[in-house]
């Protein structure tokens, strides 16, 4: 109890920080003037603190499920290779010149891309394989080094000007985040983490294999599909948004576990909180550690995150 | 009761593992399921458990289709301790004991206070009670069985089907936990795949031996644990030796079929 006050609070005080740092200082007395009502600066950056949020907060319960789904730790929520699907959606759209079309041309093009290998992956590995964990594992692997290779070749056909936009959204940008594209994320987000913690006591089932669910009262090959596609909606719905986020989804999870236990019960909420702060104030290194110009995103979740979290989790795990 | 009627059984692309057999558990039965290796031992028991579904035959549940019962019931009245796999997430033992009462959980609220007892009550007679706050991962094989056994226990049902649930127990625990199996039959039926004879010997009330034909030997533990039957199912020679002080001791003494 203690400690989810103590994490509502940072989560409270995140929002205005993120309010104030950026390329230049924004003081709170300057968020709101009678004259000039609401601040642009401090309007847009607060929108971009919800995104920050909702975006690390889909990622972390994305990474959740399918490390609990898969039956394996390293598991992240591009692990069925949902990453280079969306890649490739995305550099095609780059390639053609889609951007200049319509804005949401580049993100539609990468859910579509994520969305298309997540069908793949659950096709091969129901029809070819058993439909089990290590079958999706397999299949994934697969499927991910299929579009990889695919997205390499795309990548060294690049023009130079087209290769820093591609190498931007491949790190992960919260600059550019489109309000429409924000609340169709919040829009798959909200009924997710619901039916996220109803279901937490299966997703502790499934984790232990398919015999030990069905004896507990599971269907575990249909929890395992409904539960990928919701995951992988989460994480193709990020990357729409925002790009490719490394490391917040595969790491918040075990920080979380690491604290508070392993129970889905008791960690879904917090996976998600942690794991929206936790980009929150990536996203504020992002953009005020350099002035001129803002370091990606991916780049400071996996620099900044990654000795933080190896300290945190050689730690010895804390007594309840 | 919980029976099978002479179902059989076929892995796909396999040859058939076991024709028309049928076996039953009653409350206040301790059975034990006996045989060699790939005889169909865990096939039968995840047979019973619904698990697999026979391609003949019937497995019924007090005469209800095993199929018909909704898995939460199944759940709440037939628990099974697989052959030990420890969890991939790092789970304490407190949460995977807990995770035994799954059927009988609230979907939302936090367990409570008499599921909390249940469990508690289930750790101390597995004598795991020390390690409630330890990872899984960070537990011996012996200690591991413990925690499945009582993550079954926890479920309070009426059946309780164990895969050989004493293979990494030291002697110790071993007697403890088939001394608590026995209590426990009172008033639940038991069916444990194991491969050790001299438990069954001391504990069984009923064994279930496979033969090579595929058909399963039955009756007290001294009718079928012969040296006869052990020749034809073990291909090993075995003798019975009896305490000299006129007590029903007995014990099995294995060697190998060219030296019986």
């Amino acid at each position: 109890m203690k400690h989810t006050l103590v994490i509502f609070g940072i989560f409270l005080l995140t929002i205005p920080l993120g309010m104030i740092f950026g390329s230049y200082l924004l003081l709170p007395a300057d968020f709101y003037s009678l004259e000039n009502g609401w601040n642009i600066v401090a309007v847009l950056r607060f929108f971009r603190m919800v995104a920050a949020f909702s975006v690390g907060g889909a990622l972390a319960l994305s990474g959740m499920v399918f490390q609990a789904v898969l039956r394996n730790p390293l598991a992240e929520p591009f692990t069925l290779g949902l990453s280079g699907g969306a890649g490739v959606g995305a550099v095609l759209a780059f390639l053609l010149g889609l951007q200049s079309v319509s804005i949401y041309s580049v993100p539609l093009a990468a859910l579509a891309g994520a969305l298309a290998v997540l069908m793949l992956v659950l096709l091969i590995s129901c029809s070819g394989g058993t439909g089990g964990s290590e079958s999706l594992l397999l299949s994934g692997v697969i499927a991910g080094t299929i579009s990889a290779s695919v997205l390499m070749y795309l990548v060294s056909t690049a023009e130079n000007d087209q290769l820093a936009n591609i190498t931007w959204w491949m790190l992960g940008d919260l600059q550019s985040v489109d309000p429409a594209l924000l609340a169709g994320l919040l829009c798959v987000l909200a009924p997710a983490l619901l039916f996220l913690r109803w279901r937490a006591g299966g997703l502790d089932l499934l984790s232990l294999g398919d015999e030990t669910a069905f004896y507990a009262g599971e269907n575990p090959r249909r929890q395992r599909i409904i539960l990928i596609v919701i995951a992988s909606l989460l994480a193709a719905g990020t990357v729409a948004l925002a790009g490719i986020i490394s490391f917040c989804g595969l790491v918040i999870p075990h920080v979380v576990r690491r604290i508070y236990g392993s129970s889905h019960r008791d960690i879904v909420f917090k996976v998600f909180l942690w794991g929206g702060i936790f980009l929150m104030c990536s996203d504020i290194l992002s953009r005020s550690i350099f002035v001129e110009r803002e370091i990606p995103i991916g780049v400071i979740t996996s620099l900044v995150g990654g000795p933080v979290f190896l300290w945190l989790l050689n730690r010895r795990r804390r007594e309840c | 009761m919980l029976t099978a009627e002479k179902v059989s059984f076929r892995y796909p692309h396999a040859n058939m593992l076991f024709q028309r057999l049928s076996l039953k558990v009653e409350i206040g039965d301790f059975t034990m399921l006996l045989g060699p290796n790939g005889s169909g031992k865990s096939t039968i028991l995840k047979l019973l458990a619904g698990y697999l579904t026979s391609c003949g035959g019937v497995v019924a549940l007090d005469g209800r289709s095993l199929g018909t019962v909704p898995p939460r019931e199944r759940a709440k009245r037939i628990a099974v301790v697989t052959q030990t796999r420890i969890p991939a997430l790092p789970y304490s033992v407190w949460e995977f004991v807990m995770m035994g009462r799954h059927a009988h959980l609230a979907t939302l609220l936090p367990p409570s206070q008499h599921d909390r007892d249940v469990v508690r009550a289930a750790m101390g007679l597995l004598g795991i009670a020390h390690l409630a706050n330890r990872p899984c991962g960070q537990l011996s094989g012996g200690e591991f069985q413990r925690v499945s056994v009582a993550s079954a226990l926890a479920a309070e049902s009426e059946y309780l089907l164990l895969d050989e649930p004493t293979s990494a127990l030291d002697p110790e625990h071993k007697l403890a936990l088939l001394e608590l199996l026995q209590k426990c039959s009172v008033n639940m039926g038991i069916l444990m795949v194991t491969h050790d004879l001299q438990s069954a010997l001391d504990y069984a009330k009923t064994v279930f031996l496979f033969n090579r034909d595929g058909a399963l030997l039955r009756g007290t533990p001294a009718e079928v644990l012969t040296p006869a039957s052990i020749r034809t199912v073990y291909r090993c020679g075995s003798e019975l030796l009896h305490g000299c002080d006129g007590s029903s001791a007995r014990a099995i003494v294995l060697r190998p079929a060219d030296k019986g």
